[in-house]
């Protein structure tokens, strides 16, 4: 293997495996990209977990086609140091060495024999739906911060994807608060029911769509699909395969409550500074606040036997029943900060009843947040 | 008249019966496992009371003629021995012809039983029994096989009924019963009814793995390796757990010699010994390991409830297993799939094999993966200097200079070892925090003030998970709903061994409720739930206060350092922190310069 290429050009193939290669990995090979020239003038790039895998092609110089692997983390600090937009030149030698030489520079490193590198995985005649990078993103963007991290919970360890006809849902759960977004899409994919797609595919594929979405492109483009218990989404120059979480989801349906009697409009982010000035004096774990909801008002309050009490209060349009209720601050948080609407709608029933956070007005037919309240 | 006297034979039995059946559990045992002797394919248990009002088994094996029923009844009557040379090769359960007489002279039997041979027209024995006197010897119709009904255990010796425990207690060692025979032989079928309702049905010819299910729980059960190897002419079969999946306790590891379930520490620590440190600190495997050697080679006549054995050849037994259980886990077959529940093969084939891992390094990730440690860390991440606490102060007190405001008076310098916060005191005293027990403590505390005041911040759960527990322990749990509710917990039972956690104090953030509960319920099970109520309490809190603490190995933002020392000054040092270690060491400057030779 010998070729050229632009050193912006491999910092970016490079940046997008470092996510995926396993630190801590015990088979030496995943924590390594694979590099393979092609006589069609490409240099790919590939990346995996052999859960999640990545795989980009870039223009280059190709001299001599072959492939080796070499350490993801090394190869990325020694080009990401190469200044300038020059060119570096990659030469596999004897021995499986990687031989990088840009400029003056000149670097051999130990590699692995391309052969030894997991096979990316191969489908045929999966069911692909073009898709647009730009709402896929809101998507996970306003759904996945809701996943839960406890790895007892493994079906909540994703964001679960529902094919409805004509629309695209996400919906994730930590178990104490939901998030579920739609967004209208064409095209059918093919499932016979919902798929969970595990959290670190879904923060691959949000690079990838960031990057699709800040990218020079007039209208990015991608396509989704799924076959063989996995995900592809795949852009020109660029395929991310992830194996979903095998298990079933729950039945979000139950859990998020019918339109509530108590709803109150209020302005997102002057509730977003209320609730973050307030719960500096939670308790640390709990983050708890209490909100007293009464005509035209809304009251947030803290208290910490350790350290003191906090209280705000903020204008609200509503003149039903008085409510009191209580919340952990964060999770208010984490829905409020995801949404980028001027208004929200709080619905609420009792104190012991899930709350709904939702965009006031039509965009609200598309976003719902359901959180459990807690009793303080 | 001398002075010394034999004893009558009721006496007798009823001395026996103090060593042989301790509890309900024991009669379960002694029954279930002549019904294994006698050749049955399918056992059935049915329980009322948690044992105390009735074990009945029932089984399809030989059945005893007229004649051998009322043997059964005497003293030293067994079909199972018949010489001293006997002794040494016994392959049956039973040898001492025991158990029949002593478990009816402290209650009331009936035995139903019928012998081969008579298909139809089957005529049976009935013997009832009545604190070892026989009431009647009748005639009744049944199939072959045998039925032992034992109604009001301990009715004629009130002091040892006052030691049983709760219903649910009991009721709890005796499905463990249960699971231990369903464990030791797999081709028998079996039934276990408590109080009407089923908790165990596994039909004969079921695998290892789903009769380990029953007797470890789901969760863990998929975590099982399998385990198969013979040295020294020890075969050592079964499964275990990878490391990823570990208990508080010792009690989900299931040790069967010749077919016959044992205690053995030295055998449980083999096998502890052969994880090699990838297990955090404290904790213990589960699984499932049988030890196979020559009848000969095993003195199984030690113990009254034979639970214990004696080796010929000790070290052959430990060696052999620990041999087996490192073989097992050298691949690290578990590294691949974090995912529990996953399938083990990737439906795409893009796996490589793993190519010669080093044992070593799979340690080393293991280790680093971290896990929860109440007991001191590792040594290999112990302080390579010895740092000496200010004298004159119980090693749990803060040292002796703490003033309120101690602790947010430090300097965070940086982590050490992953493990500890390493901190300038502004005396100039190297100060060193370790960074999970304090955490402990300080949730500890909390949580014990909060109860306290009655102010115990709850967050129910929007989509309650479900635990799935072992049966043994799902059953102590049930019996401890409202102890568990005292700390926070509400737990609903969910339908079998099943439990759906409602709500959890809001401090334990996104602690996992599966493993929390099962430590807890270990630890109900060992307290008893008539243990003085706040002791047992605080051991609950301390366990919750374990989980939801951040972790040796686990990093932490310079922010949450800072929180945690600020926790460390709100708490009551005075109070023993619930695994009575220290969290903090000091180095004055002065003992610093001392050793580097500055004075
Ligand atoms: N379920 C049964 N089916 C057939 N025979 C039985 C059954 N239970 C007991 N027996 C007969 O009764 C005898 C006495 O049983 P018992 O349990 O008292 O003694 P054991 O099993 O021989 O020895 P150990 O005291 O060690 O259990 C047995 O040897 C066996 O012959
Ligand atoms: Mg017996």
């Amino acid at each position: 293997m010998e070729l050229k290429i632009g050193i912006p050009e491999l910092t970016r193939a490079l940046a997008r495996s470092q996510g995926i290669v396993e630190k801590k990995s015990t088979m030496p090979i995943l924590s390594h990209v694979l590099l393979e020239a092609r006589s069609t003038g490409e240099l790919a790039v590939s990346a995996t977990d052999l859960d999640v895998s990545v795989s980009g092609t870039h223009a280059a110089e190709v001299v001599k086609e072959g492939g080796i692997a070499v350490s993801a983390r090394h190869l990325f600090d020694i080009v990401k140091s190469l200044a300038g937009e020059g060119k570096v030149s990659l030469k596999k030698t004897a021995n499986n060495h990687l031989e990088v030489k840009a400029g003056q520079a000149e670097f051999r490193l130990v590699g692995l024999p391309g052969e030894d590198f997991p096979a990316m995985p191969k489908f045929e005649k999966v069911p692909f739906v073009p898709v647009e990078p730009t709402t896929v993103l809101s998507l996970v963007e306003r759904t996945a911060f809701a996943a839960s991290t406890d790895e007892t919970r493994y079906n909540l360890n994703g964001v679960f994807f529902e094919p409805i006809a004509g629309l695209m849902r996400l919906v994730a759960t930590d178990g104490h608060r939901l998030s579920m977004a739609d967004a209208v899409i064409e095209g059918d994919f093919r499932l016979k029911k919902g798929v969970i797609l595990p959290r670190k595919g879904i923060s691959e594929l949000r690079k990838l769509l960031s990057e699709a979405v800040e990218g020079a492109e007039e209208k990015p483009k991608g396509e989704l699909g799924f076959a063989d218990n996995s995900a592809i989404f795949r852009r020109p120059g660029v395929v991310l395969v992830m194996r979903l979480i095998e298990g079933s989801f729950p039945d979000y349906r139950q859990v998020i409550p019918k339109a509530g009697e108590k709803v109150a409009t209020l302005g997102r982010e002057r509730l977003l500074q209320v609730l973050r000035r307030v719960s500096l004096l939670s308790s640390e774990k709990s983050n708890a606040v209490k909100l007293e909801l009464g005509k035209g008002n809304l009251r947030i309050a803290a208290q910490n036997p350790d350290l003191g009490e906090a209280r705000e209060d903020l204008p609200v349009e509503y003149d039903g029943e008085p409510l009191k209720i209580g919340f952990n601050a964060k999770y208010l948080i984490d829905v409020l900060t995801v949404l980028h609407d001027a208004d929200v709608r709080l619905e609420l029933a009792d104190d012991l009843s899930p709350g709904v956070v939702r965009p006031s007005g039509e965009a609200g037919e598309h976003f719902t947040a359901v959180i459990m309240p807690m009793r303080i | 008249m001398p002075l010394i006297q034999v004893l009558p034979p009721g006496l007798v039995n009823q001395i026996a019966a103090g060593e042989v059946v301790e509890r309900p559990a024991s009669v379960v045992k002694e029954l279930v496992e002549n019904a294994l002797d006698a050749g049955a394919r399918s056992i059935q248990v049915d329980l009322e009371e948690g044992g105390l009002a009735l074990v009945r088994v029932a089984d399809d094996g030989s059945g005893m003629e007229r004649e051998d029923a009322v043997l059964s009844l005497e003293r030293h009557a067994t079909s199972k021995l018949r010489d001293a040379g006997g002794l040494t090769t016994i392959g049956t359960m039973g040898f001492r012809g025991e158990a029949i007489p002593a478990i009816a002279s402290v209650a009331r039997m009936r035995i139903d039983t019928c012998p081969d041979g008579k298909p139809g027209s089957a005529v049976g024995t009935r013997i009832s029994v009545e604190g070892g006197d026989v009431t009647a010897v009748e005639e009744v119709a049944r199939a072959r096989g045998t039925t032992i009904e034992v109604r009001d255990l301990f009715f004629n010796t009130p002091a040892r009924r006052k030691f049983m425990r709760s219903t649910p207690a009991e009721s709890g060692h005796c499905s463990e019963a249960v699971v231990r025979a369903c464990l030791a032989r797999t081709d028998v079928g079996f039934t276990l009814r408590s109080g009407g309702r089923i908790s165990i049905v596994s039909p004969a010819g079921a695998s290892t793995e789903e009769r380990a299910a029953v007797a470890i729980g789901r969760e863990a059960a998929r975590a099982l390796i399998p385990v198969d190897q013979e040295r020294g002419g020890v075969r050592v079969h079964g499964a275990i757990t990878s490391p990823d999946h570990s208990a508080a306790t010792g009690r989900g590891l299931y040790l069967f010699v010749n077919g016959r379930f044992i205690r053995d520490r030295a055998l449980a620590w083999a096998v502890v010994r052969a994880y090699a440190g990838s297990l955090p600190a404290g904790r213990q495997p589960a699984g499932v390991l049988y030890l196979e050697l020559p009848l000969d080679r095993v003195d199984v006549n030690v113990h009254p409830q034979k639970l214990e054995v004696r080796f010929q050849d000790a070290r052959a037994a430990t060696d052999a297993l620990h041999h087996a259980v490192s073989e097992a886990l050298r691949p690290s077959p578990w590294l691949r799939h974090a995912a529990p529940g996953a399938s083990p093969i990737p439906a795409v084939p893009i796996a490589a094999e793993p190519r010669g891992d080093d044992v070593a390094d799979v340690l080393s990730r293991a280790r680093a993966a971290g896990g929860l440690s109440c007991e001191t860390p590792p040594s290999n991440s112990s302080l390579p200097f010895p740092v000496e606490l200010p004298r004159g102060t119980a090693q749990a007190e803060p040292p002796s200079r703490a003033v309120p405001g101690y602790f947010g008076s430090l300097r965070y310098i940086g982590p050490f070892a992953r493990t500890y916060l390493v901190c300038e005191a502004p005396g100039g005293a190297l100060v060193v925090v370790d960074q999970h027990a304090s955490h402990e403590r300080v949730l500890f505390h909390r949580l014990r003030e909060s109860l306290r005041a009655r102010k115990l911040e709850a967050q129910p759960f929007l989509v309650p998970p479900v635990v799935t527990l072992p049966t043994a322990t799902a059953r102590t749990v049930e019996g401890a709903l409202a102890e568990l509710a005292q700390v926070g917990l509400e737990v609903e039972p969910f339908g079998g061994d099943s439990f759906a956690v409602k709500s959890a104090p809001a401090v334990l953030g996104g602690t996992a409720m599966g493993p929390l509960l099962g430590d807890l319920a270990a630890q109900l099970a060992e307290a008893g739930t008539s243990s003085a109520v706040t002791e047992a309490l605080d051991g609950l809190l301390a366990t919750m206060a374990c989980h939801a603490a951040v972790r040796a190995n686990q990093d932490l933002t310079r922010e949450e350092v800072r929180a945690l020392l600020d926790g460390l000054d709100s708490i009551d040092f005075k109070a023993r922190c619930p695994h009575g270690r220290p969290v903090v060491a000091e180095l004055p400057i002065a003992d610093l310069e001392r050793r580097v030779g500055r004075r």
